[in-house]
């Protein structure tokens, strides 16, 4: 398309412009050779050229006109370059270059291309790389997307941003290359943060770049350009350029001299008018040529285009804020355009698949079709319930137990499951664990604790059927259980104390949080419920400031302290919000829609502002409490650490002494409040941190939410209606409020939220979930291994009130659950990682576990449930769990980051496991660690006396739960009797048993 | 969290994966030994390595380049002035580039130095002493004005915090020397300003062993000192207690690669106590080595010992070393918060040049000076005489290297009259790192992990191996 209109511009067209013109080079009056002339318009000198390997000039092809040709040399060069005779810092800067890389002259296909024009302050020698912040443009291998791999046309302002475009390359070509540069503040030192690219562009084209890329960190002025080759450019390459022209003006930057370009045939110079007259019949005209010609590529929900023409809205844009259709302006719109295009890559149908052009009477068709109206047949082509084949979108439905032979081994209905699954691959189960290692396993899992002896004991000595299940009702009763899987959900709610980022304030009554997951746990609160207050909290009645604290959950995302930004500020946090909700309730990866349509699940962007939509209106902050019972201690110093309480004080003494703070007693809450639907009896305390998001309710009631072009906050598209995505049904006829869609959460038809809890709860029993990737429940997460099981547990969940104690004890009671941990070789012949439990999948403790057991062994434990964290420097004095440590970001507790614990910035589905070395020199050398030993070294004294061989057996008991047999008990006394000093060498005998793999390991 | 699935019931790893999950810092060549002699994670260098190991002296906050290697003079003559409109012009309207702010002279003299000549500020006497071993970079520049973020562009090549860092990349690639020490280690000082940024030391998406090891000046590597009461046979004996007990539990359960990377990894930790306290003692160096470094004086004692210290780990074949001093951020009083710092800094620095010298260790040893960004050539806020300080400057600001086949005595790019902005040779932090990488050995392209279906390299995109600071 090209060509349309360049008849009507050449010769007068082009005089009108010559204002805009900068600069321009024809290497006409060249010689060839070395490039050494200095004429052009623009320049302020003449070419510098590489002394690596220099741009050469050679005679163009069958005329006198002159060409430049340049080659790789295997690394970075830049073969020429050229300053310009002024830096340009007007607010847009056009650039156009032709352009032709020669075919290969080997036979070896040449894979690696690498070109790029660049446009810089400076000149930097031959060998510069012109990357970082610098525009390019050219060609390079494409590393994602739909053309990876191959050699494609790019824009990038690097090093951070590529743009592919998915113009391929082809060798011969001769290509004009058109690029703008602008900037999105005019001033002349802003930076020239967006860059365009047109490959062979026509006039019309101007808002269809074949890429842009939008980067802030870029140049803010333009004194040089230069052309560079980099590794990926062989020594054999040529790459021919031409016709260097830079404008002020899109018109005049355009190449329209036909000579220029080798294009095969010449065509009409302006459209036609139009061959039909009548009014187009959608039924019989458009839809039969759209069914033919378009919908092979063009139709369904998992297009391979991307682009879908079946569907009204989404050819209007509707989830991309791209239209490919503009009705009323058939010319300018791209269904049509495209049809009409001269290269090969925008063509469609597309030549390279040997598709046929449409006829002009068919092109018309559609052109006249979008001028009329773009009038849809909704009978014909509805709106989609937009649905997707996908297990995880599909509605749970309660299975069948299936049947086993192994009857006598089933334990609950999961057995059955489980046994299925034995008997189809042929795996035997392992048999069960004994006694006191089942008590071990149990407690630890059920409550994060070891049991003590006398507990272990107990268990032994009960021989009723009904040991095993008092024992899990025990546990489940304990206030213990709250602390354990309250734990798993701060790990998912990323929930920390501080804000994070660069200077990490503190949020001081963010454990509030904390006590709420607990309790919520330890009443077995309804899975529908706790994710409703969550989510919701300040919109729901009646008012309760247990629901206030619970918006804790949104309120856990980071904010950045030094954020001039206040649109970036906020956005960051609204996207980690959108980014865990998604992931720890819906189990879907939504961040990858937050700057583009997902790639491989069937979430649109316009989805991903959807879900955002829901919280615009609504801020995090200081929220107050209303319950004169509330507990409402103040000694903040008690619990930040001495270094994070001294500077939370400084830091709001300064906001104190510019009046946007001041200290309050009034109970309050870290928690999450929208002005617009959150209840107005909740009052909003202001909040320390070192620039401060503003609170304006008037403002974020107005705020319309918005769809964001590429993610950016500074291309704000149409607005969108909060709601969820779309796959899971629409939900946009008129903006949902948080209450309603956690109501939409806890619906028996939403498939995803009791398929991810359960997974979850299953995951955190047996160390990995029936999906082994529990926060991504889409297209490229593990497909479950227990399909049936998976719904059937989703199933007891939902129609048992939606109780996690109901999965536990489904789970816990089952013979799956009980067996040993016992290596099989013919099993693991053909299970090798141990996917259908034929054994107990061993792991490692958590570090809350690990440092927990050892203040069980020792006696020391203070059981206290909730309050305020331990600052670090009194956790030697309070010895409570680990999970009370203070949660500073940037000052995680050294017991838990030693062993995996999470970072506390995005969701956690699963924590790593790493085994290094400095591991051990903190169990063995620390003081804390000494500390315990000797501890537990007085408690076992104090209860065995000073007979060794009884010292062995009671700390083997307070250690590992079980006796020592006969060479342990030998070893033992060896190891004891090896220090001199006998207080000495119990110490270090105690120490050593809080080392072990058996110690530390969920067996 | 990205997770591999694969592998998470607990049974028998890859050896791969088992070389990836069981050590820290300890570097692949030495725990392959370890294990069976299986083949490191990363090859070895990929070209004529020039410098074994690297020393980078990080001044966080932010020293001002016209306060310290880059003279201005017209600076002193246009005190109090706005900045002129050419030179204001090609500032990059960035947050607080301070253009419309006054512009400050540097309440420092300068002198030249050496045979090269080369002027250094008076705040440091005694590097100005080494400026012939000095190649200073005055071209540097980045986009990032804040601390945080620009902290982890200086030392992971990007703002987000999320890749590697440099270290972890050169540890990656170079496997550890010391079969006793952690490869990568990194210091962290007491003084105030902008907190450390993890990602500077951190592994990024690299396996968690090629992170850096936190220590500090006062004990080295953290818990390597025995609690009171332990004697080498003491631990020896609780050491083999638990082996056994650890082998008899495995034989118990079978095969299990988890469990025997930890019994490996107590032998890791027992060599590493064993040598570390000795690697980090410096009671044994003499007066003079002592003093060469400014431990006898309070105000330079503490950064000091630790150049000492980085001495020491390099000749026990530590590859990396970072070291950070902080609270160069001066936005007021400039004069006295650049004199503090440099009072802490400067002796022990020359020291350390000077004592790499004269033990033929420069030569295998690169040295790094810089800061997250430099400082603006104007004044910030209406302070007026020696309560006048700078904001922060990332679009032009001054590093140097030394040693590592580095050509001393030389200058590379410029800045402007006022030293605002590059002029010449900009160089970028890809640019840096790209350097630093080359020195080792490292070929930027080349020294790859595959991550989320990419290939990446440690300078993203890459950037420019500056050629001409080598010899």
């Amino acid at each position: 398309m090209r060509l349309f209109f360049f008849l009507s511009l050449l010769f007068g067209a082009n005089s009108s412009v010559a204002a805009d013109r900068i600069s321009t080079e024809e290497f006409t009056y060249l010689k060839s050779g070395l490039i050494s002339g200095r004429e052009g318009e623009g320049w302020k000198g003449g070419w510098i050229v590489s002394g690596q390997r220099p741009g050469m000039v050679v005679d163009g092809a069958g005329s006198n006109v002159r060409e430049i040709l340049i080659q790789g040399t295997g690394e970075r060069n830049n073969p020429l370059r050229r300053e310009l005779s002024e830096p340009v810092r007007d607010a847009e800067l056009f650039v156009r270059f032709h352009f032709r890389y020669a075919p290969e002259q080997s036979k070896e296909p040449d894979q690696s291309e690498f070109f790029v024009m660049w446009l810089d302050r400076f000149d930097g020698g031959d060998r510069a790389v012109h990357s970082a912040g610098i525009p390019n443009i050219g060609i390079h291998i494409a590393d994602q997307g739909p053309k990876k791999g191959k050699a494609v046309f790019i824009a990038r302002i690097g090093s951070e941003r590529t743009t592919w475009s998915t113009v391929e390359l082809k060798r011969g070509e001769l290509y004009q290359v058109v690029a703008r540069l602008s900037k999105t503040d005019p001033d002349e030192r802003a930076a020239y943060d967006r860059l365009e690219m047109w490959v062979n562009p026509d006039r019309s084209d101007r808002d269809n770049p074949n890429a842009t890329v939008i980067q802030k960190n870029s140049v803010n002025y333009v004194r040089w350009v230069g052309f560079a080759t980099g590794r990926k450019t062989e020594r054999s390459d040529r790459i021919f350029i031409d016709n260097l022209a830079l404008s002020r003006s899109w018109e005049d930057v355009l190449d329209h001299s036909v000579d220029s370009l080798s294009v095969p045939e010449k065509k009409e110079s302006e459209l036609p008018p139009s061959l039909w007259t009548k009014k187009v019949s959608f039924e019989h005209d458009v839809y039969p040529l759209l069914k033919k010609r378009c919908f092979a590529c063009h139709e369904g929900a998992n297009s391979e285009s991307g682009y879908r023409l079946d569907v009204r809205s989404e050819v209007l844009g509707y989830s991309t804020g791209d239209p490919l259709a503009i009705p009323g302006d058939g010319a300018n719109s791209r269904i049509f355009t495209v049809t009409l295009s001269e290269d090969p890559d925008k063509k469609m149908p597309p030549p390279e698949a040997g598709k046929k052009a449409l006829t002009q009477l068919e092109s018309d068709l559609l052109r006249t079709w979008i001028d009329q109206g773009m009038e849809w047949d909704e009978k014909m082509l509805p709106e989609p319930n937009s649905s997707s084949d996908h297990w995880s979108f599909q509605p749970v439905e309660r299975p069948p137990l299936p049947s086993t032979k192994r009857r006598e081994w089933v334990k609950t209905p999961v057995d059955q499951f489980i046994a299925a699954a034995h008997e189809e691959r042929g795996l035997t189960p392992a048999k069960e664990a004994g006694k006191r290692r089942l008590i071990r396993r149990l407690s630890l899992d059920l409550t994060g604790l070891p049991p003590d002896p006398s507990e272990i004991e107990a268990f032994l000595n009960d021989t009723s059927g009904t040991a095993y299940d008092s024992l899990v009702e025990r546990l489940l009763a304990s206030p213990h259980y709250g602390e354990r899987w309250g734990r798993h959900w701060l790990d998912l709610a990323r929930w920390s104390e501080s804000h994070g980022y660069q200077h990490d304030i503190p949020r001081p009554y963010a454990w509030r949080y904390r006590d709420y997951v607990i309790q919520s746990f330890n009443d077995d609160k309804p899975y529908d419920r706790f994710l409703k207050e969550q989510l919701a909290g300040d919109e729901l009645t009646p008012l309760a400031d247990e629901n206030i604290i619970a918006t804790g959950f949104l309120a856990s995302a980071r904010i950045s302290g030094n954020q001039m930004d206040k649109a970036i500020q906020r956005n960051d946090a609204l996207v980690d919000i959108v980014n865990a909700t998604g992931s720890v309730m819906l189990g879907l990866t939504m961040e990858c829609a937050q700057c583009h349509n997902h790639k491989f699940d069937q979430i649109s962007q316009r989805d991903y502002y959807k879900m955002l939509a829901l919280f615009t209106d609504g801020q995090m902050g200081n929220l107050s409490l209303r319950d004169p019972e509330t507990p409402n201690p103040t000694d903040l110093e008690n619990w930040m650490s001495e270094k994070a309480y001294k500077f939370y004080m400084s830091e709001a003494g300064k906001l104190v002494k510019a009046k946007k703070f001041e200290h309050t007693n009034r109970p309050h809450t870290w928690g999450f409040l929208s002005a617009k639907t959150g209840n107005p009896e909740i009052e909003r305390l202001p909040v320390v941190n070192r620039d401060p998001l503003p609170w304006n309710p008037e403002v974020l009631k107005a705020t319309r939410a918005r769809l964001l072009v590429r993610g950016e906050v500074s291309q704000p598209g149409p607005v969108v209606k909060s709601g969820w995505p779309e796959v899971l049904g629409r939900s946009d006829a008129e903006n949902i409020t948080r209450t309603e869609f956690a109501d939409w959460l806890g619906d028996p038809s939403n498939p995803l939220v009791s398929r991810v809890w359960a997974n979850r709860v299953w995951q955190y029993h047996f160390g990995t979930g029936l999906v082994a990737t529990p926060g991504d429940f889409g297209i490229q997460g593990q497909a479950p291994s227990h399909p049936e099981l998976l719904d059937w547990l989703a199933s007891e969940l939902m129609e048992n009130g939606w109780s996690t104690k109901h999965l536990h004890r489904l789970i816990v009671r089952s013979a799956a659950y009980r067996q040993e941990r016992r290596f099989h070789e013919a099993n693991a012949a053909i299970d090798p990682d141990n996917t259908y439990l034929w054994n107990w999948p061993r792991r490692r403790l958590e570090a809350e576990a690990i440092r927990d057991s050892v203040l069980i062994a020792t006696g020391e434990l203070n059981p206290a449930v909730g309050g305020p964290s331990v600052s670090p420097e009194r956790d030697e004095t309070a010895l409570r769990r680990t999970l009370y440590l203070a949660q500073r970001r940037s000052e995680m507790p050294r017991a838990m980051t030693m062993f995996d614990a999470p970072e506390a910035v995005t969701s956690c589905s699963v924590r790593g496991v790493s085994t290094v070395a400095l591991q051990p020199l903190y169990l063995l050398n620390s003081d804390f660690m000494n500390h315990r030993a000797g501890a537990l070294a007085e408690k076992v004294k104090t209860l065995a006396g000073e007979d060794s061989d009884a010292q062995i057996e009671i700390a083997f008991a307070r250690t590992l739960g079980r006796r020592p047999d006969s060479e342990e008990k030998a070893r033992s006394r060896m190891m004891l009797n090896s220090s001199p000093d006998k207080k000495r060498g119990l110490q270090q005998f105690c120490h050593a048993l809080l080392n072990l793999n058996e110690f530390v390991y969920l067996n | 969290m990205n997770f591999d699935s694969k592998n998470l019931r607990g049974l028998p790893l890859s050896r791969r994966e088992m070389l990836h999950r069981s050590t820290l810092g300890m570097g692949s060549i030495a725990l392959a030994s370890m294990l069976n002699g299986q083949g490191a994670a990363a090859s070895l260098p990929h070209r004529r390595a020039r410098a074994k190991s690297i020393i980078f002296l990080f001044m966080s906050g932010g020293p001002g380049q016209t306060d310290t290697f880059d003279p201005k003079p017209l600076l002193e003559k246009l005190d109090g002035q706005p900045v002129p409109e050419s030179i204001a012009v090609n500032v990059p309207k960035i947050p607080r580039s301070g253009v419309n702010s006054k512009l400050m002279a540097s309440p420092f003299g300068f002198q030249k130095y050496g045979q090269s000549g080369i002027e250094v500020s008076d705040l440091f006497p005694e590097t100005g002493k080494m400026v012939d071993e000095l190649c200073v970079i005055r071209s540097m520049n980045h986009r990032i004005p804040v601390h945080g973020p620009g902290e982890c562009i200086a030392l992971t090549g990007t703002a987000v915090g999320d890749r590697p860092s440099m270290g972890a990349w050169m540890t990656y690639g170079l496997g550890n020397a010391s079969e006793n020490l952690p490869g990568f280690v990194v210091f962290l000082s007491n003084s105030s300003g902008p907190a450390p940024q993890r990602a500077g030391w951190g592994a990024g998406f690299l396996p968690a062993q090629y992170q850096g090891t936190v220590v500090d000046s006062a004990s080295g590597v953290p818990f390597t000192t025995m609690p009171s009461g332990y004697s080498n046979q003491n631990r020896r004996e609780q050491l083999d207690f638990m082996k056994w007990m650890n082998e008899r539990n495995l034989a118990q359960v079978g095969a299990d690669s988890e469990l025997e990377a930890r019994i490996a990894s107590y032998e890791l930790g027992y060599r590493m106590q064993a040598s570390a306290p000795e690697a980090f003692d410096v009671s044994g160096e003499s007066e003079s080595t002592r003093q060469m470094y400014g431990l006898d004086q309070k105000h330079s004692a503490e950064f000091g010992k630790q150049c000492l210290m980085a001495r020491r780990l390099v000749e026990n074949g530590v590859r990396c070393i970072q070291l950070r001093n902080g609270g160069w951020d001066a936005h007021g009083s400039l004069e006295g918060n650049h004199r503090a710092r440099a009072r802490a800094t400067d002796k022990p620095i020359a020291g350390l040049l000077q004592d790499l010298k004269q033990r033929g260790l420069l030569e295998d040893t690169l040295v790094v000076w810089a800061g997250e960004f430099g400082r603006t050539p104007t004044t910030e806020g209406s302070a007026t005489g020696a309560k006048r300080g700078r904001d922060h400057s990332p679009a032009g600001y001054t590093v140097w290297l030394a040693g590592g086949g580095v050509k001393g005595g030389q200058i590379i790019g410029a800045t402007d009259e006022l030293g605002y902005v590059p002029v010449d040779r900009p160089f970028s932090p890809a640019d840096l790192h790209a350097t630093l990488l080359d020195a080792l050995g490292l070929d930027q392209h080349h020294l790859s992990y595959e991550h989320k279906n990419r290939a990446e390299i440690p300078t993203v995109f890459g950037g420019e191996v500056i050629r001409e600071a080598f010899s």
